[in-house]
């Protein structure tokens, strides 16, 4: 008897194996646009890797935090390596997250079977958002500490239950070492506990209702005599390879990033960041991080603060409504019509711009685009439910192209 | 190394569009950056050892060995009370590069007039009425401003320091020497303010030549896999 | 036919030898992984030599300097310290301290380069405890002639860090490596260039 056997007689390894790669199937028409999906749980382990080596020397009191990162960037062998990596797989993951997302939005993968998983993958965006804005806080440089005081105020700005929420989120009546404190084991601890969570059950909700694809059509529709799609192919080895591609050439990008530019010019750590927080100097301006700035534009673009908040809020938990605006007869962007085409195309222009403006200062030029641009962005979903009705949709194929 | 070369530049293009001038009246040289050429680091390190450590700290460089040889140790770097020098101490200049930038050190240092209405007696054009007196007056002389500080302000990033500033009475040095010198200390600076510079350098292409030769063997392999599912889809 | 052949034989050479290029890539990756693991450039810096000023020291007199971390003894044996140790091989495990527990240059009589002058690691060779210096005879039993008495678990040493007979340190005391800068300046952690 194999030790392979005595193990697989007790738990099945081989079964799962089988059930979720070999015998799992694939669309065999996913483009490269499919290929975020993995790589964003290549940056989840990069993360969790890195930060826990950052761990073991980082230490979160406002005296040592700052410090600490720059004793471990200098005199540890390799801090560098795993502070900019870490630093920059933050900002690696929302460019894959967000690609993630428009994919979806493409080839309408968030309509039905699929509502559930749209949601899970939401409920992911947004915690990942509170990791890294609870990461954002602990090197205490002073973007770290203006930052959160910002984000804070916008907690604050809720009529009465506002100022005591904020309190007990900072843990003190200003940003302090409690506030610091508690965001470390929010960050280190429950929001990559519950993240890790949620990615499991987005991909068991993913290989219940399996992927959707470029021509949006269901591969399951079409099965063989064995029950078998006659359009998917087996997870592996044919994605497992594909996906290994993907990864490899996203490694390139990440440490060329890495070794050459590691801040980017300011993107992925700014300049201001390399100042340790003073609770009596704001910077000149204090930005977001790039990818938090398109809602950072929207709270701006809003002239009343409350009502500036709660837009802000909605620009993020709109996309839930997703599955049921869309009434479009077809899935895939490839089938729908014209005006649903340029919606989009309006709709990621909108976003793009909300991102650039977000991190310029707010000149009145600047809030009159952000306010186009804001409008524009709920725009999008507003009218969906018209749209997707009223255009030229052309009928889909029963087999996919390839 | 021609690769690192190529790769700076790719990102420096970004860099170009990004990067503001802030409140500098002039613009700004362009620093001559040498990381790699130890001597000139050591250079910088002594020069700043002389002359900036009397009331500049470098609280982070505490363990490397060109700081060490240079004499920079922790014991002699000054520390000042945070209400010293009316509530603006010298700041600490270990990540100075990361907050300006080496081409904004190299012009700040060299673009210093005389200017008796400042308590120092000396003005800036990149950084107007900065509270530093110029600590190289000796070796690089005095300047005096050719037009007015109103025209200056009008004409805000149009001219170089040299262009509007004039040597009046030479100092120890002699023009190139001083720039030679200046440019040491902001070399040093640069490397002070991250030393993973040189090991990042140096592992760059080795990392991302490893990639691209997994690269080729990876896309081989998907590509030997996936002529099946291509063959068959035509088949039918 | 004979070109799926081809391609299969093809295909299976790419796959070791992703496999192998992976391999190498996944030991590039553990390096850097497990340098971060190893002591800092602080503790490197705390492992160099330190050189103590002797000219003070008087006879019998102990002193504690610290080297990585270790508390390092120096004493200065009088001439009857230096004499007790010649009477005590009978009771000792290791007088000719033949276990590799000095620099060579150490290996001698005294257990240092100056009868006059010992040089100790101040850590037990038991368990770690650190043991404390007992000049006075008769402290510690009515034979003890000085030495140094670990608390912890009753370790004996003599005047040259050698262990007696019958206590549970299996070895005499550890020397460090040490050189003499001049007549009254040692310099610990580093042998004689």
């Amino acid at each position: 008897m194999s030790l392979n056997k005595w193990i697989n007689d007790r738990l099945p390894i081989d079964d799962f194996v089988d059930q979720h790669l070999r015998h799992y199937y694939a669309p065999k028409n996913l483009n490269f646009l499919y290929f975020f999906g993995s790589l964003a749980m290549l940056c989840l382990g990069i993360q969790i890797l890195s930060g826990i080596w950052l761990l073991m020397y980082y230490e979160p009191t406002v005296e040592t935090a700052f410090d600490s990162v720059e004793y471990l960037m200098r005199d540890i062998p390799f801090g560098w390596l795993l502070r900019y990596t870490h630093a920059a797989g933050a900002s690696a993951f929302f460019v894959i997250l967000y690609m993630h997302v428009y994919r979806a939005l493409l080839y309408g993968s968030y309509r039905k079977p699929r509502e559930l998983l749209w949601l899970l993958g939401l409920f992911l965006l947004i915690l990942v958002m509170a990791e890294s804005y609870t990461g954002y806080i602990l090197p205490w440089g002073q973007m770290s500490y203006w930052a959160a005081k910002v984000i804070m105020n916008i907690f604050g700005s809720i009529p009465v239950i506002g100022p005591p929420l904020m309190h007990l989120i900072q843990g003190d009546y200003v940003i302090s070492e409690a506030t610091l404190q508690r965001f470390f084991a929010f960050h280190v601890v429950v929001f990559p506990m519950v993240l890790l969570g949620v990615v499991f059950i987005h991909l068991c909700a993913l290989h219940t209702v399996g992927s959707n694809n470029p021509d949006g059509i269901e591969i399951k529709d079409n099965l063989d005599k064995d029950g078998i799609p006659v359009d998917g192919v087996p997870f592996h080895p044919y994605f497992t390879i594909k996906d290994i591609v993907a990864a490899v050439v996203f490694l390139i990008i990440f440490f060329a990033v890495i070794f050459y530019d590691p801040t980017f010019h300011g993107l992925i750590l700014e300049k201001e960041n390399f100042i340790p927080a003073d609770p009596l100097v704001t910077p000149p301006e204090i930005k977001p991080t790039w990818y938090l700035a398109p809602y950072y534009a929207i709270l701006r673009a809003v002239p009343d603060q409350l009502l500036g908040a709660l837009a802000m809020l909605a620009s993020l938990f709109i996309f839930a409504f997703m599955p049921w605006l869309d009434r479009a007869p077809v899935k895939s962007m490839r089938y729908k019509g014209t005006r649903s085409r340029v919606s989009l195309f309006l709709f990621v222009v909108s976003f793009l711009s909300l991102m650039v403006l977000g991190l310029l200062p707010a000149t009145p030029t600047n809030t009159i685009l952000a306010r186009i641009a804001t409008i524009v962005f709920f725009g999008f979903f507003l009218t969906l439910p018209y749209i997707t009705v009223y255009d030229n949709h052309k009928t889909p194929p029963d087999r996919v192209r390839m | 190394m021609a690769f690192n070369h190529w790769m700076i530049l790719l990102f420096s293009v970004w860099a170009n569009i990004t990067w503001a001038h802030g409140e500098s009246l002039v613009e700004l040289d362009h620093a001559p950056l040498n990381i790699e050429n130890r001597d000139q680091l050591l250079r910088g390190a002594k020069h700043f050892q002389q002359v900036c450590l009397t009331c500049h700290s470098m609280h982070y460089l505490r363990y490397d060995d060109i700081t060490q040889e240079a004499g920079i140790i922790k014991e002699r770097m000054p520390v000042w009370d945070d209400l010293s020098w009316g509530g603006r101490p010298p700041p600490d200049l270990s990540l100075i590069v990361k907050r300006r930038t080496a081409d904004w050190l190299y012009t700040f240092l060299r673009a210093y007039y005389i200017d008796d209405t400042r308590p120092t007696g000396v003005n800036n054009l990149v950084w107007p009425n900065t509270s530093m007196p110029n600590p190289f007056i000796s070796r690089q002389g005095t300047q005096q401003l050719l037009i007015s500080e109103a025209h200056l302000h009008d004409s805000k990033g149009k001219y170089r320091w040299s262009q509007v500033l004039k040597l009046d009475r030479p100092g120890q040095m002699s023009g190139e020497e001083f720039d030679q010198y200046i440019d040491d200390i902001v070399n040093y600076l640069v490397y002070a303010a991250d030393p993973s510079y040189l090991k990042r350098e140096a592992y760059g292409p080795w990392v991302i030549g490893y990639l691209l030769i997994l690269l080729f063997f990876v896309a081989r392999l998907s590509m030997s896999y996936w002529d099946d599912v291509k063959r068959k889809h035509h088949m039918k | 036919m004979s070109s799926e052949d081809v391609d299969l034989k093809k295909r299976k050479f790419l796959s070791q030898a992703t496999t192998a290029i992976g391999a190498v890539g996944v030991c590039g990756a553990a390096v850097p992984l497990i340098s971060y693991l190893t002591p800092g450039r602080e503790a490197q810096m705390s492992a160099k030599a330190v050189e103590v000023d002797i000219a003070d020291m008087k006879e019998g007199e102990q002193r504690t300097v610290v080297w990585r971390g270790k508390p390092i003894w120096i004493v200065r044996r009088s001439v009857a310290q230096v004499d007790s140790l010649k009477k005590l091989d009978a009771q000792l495990s290791d007088p000719n301290s033949a276990i590799e527990q000095q620099p060579g240059y150490a290996q001698n009589a005294y257990r240092s380069i100056r009868p006059d002058i010992l040089v100790l690691v101040g850590v037990c060779t038991h368990l770690g405890c650190a043991p404390t210096y007992r000049p006075e005879p008769q402290s510690i039993d009515e034979t003890w002639p000085g030495g140094f008495f670990c608390s912890c678990h009753g370790s004996k040493f003599d005047m040259a860090g050698r262990v007696y007979k019958g206590v549970p340190a299996p070895t005499n005391l550890e020397v460090p490596p040490y050189h003499f800068l001049n007549e009254d300046t040692i310099v610990v952690g580093k042998d004689r260039a």
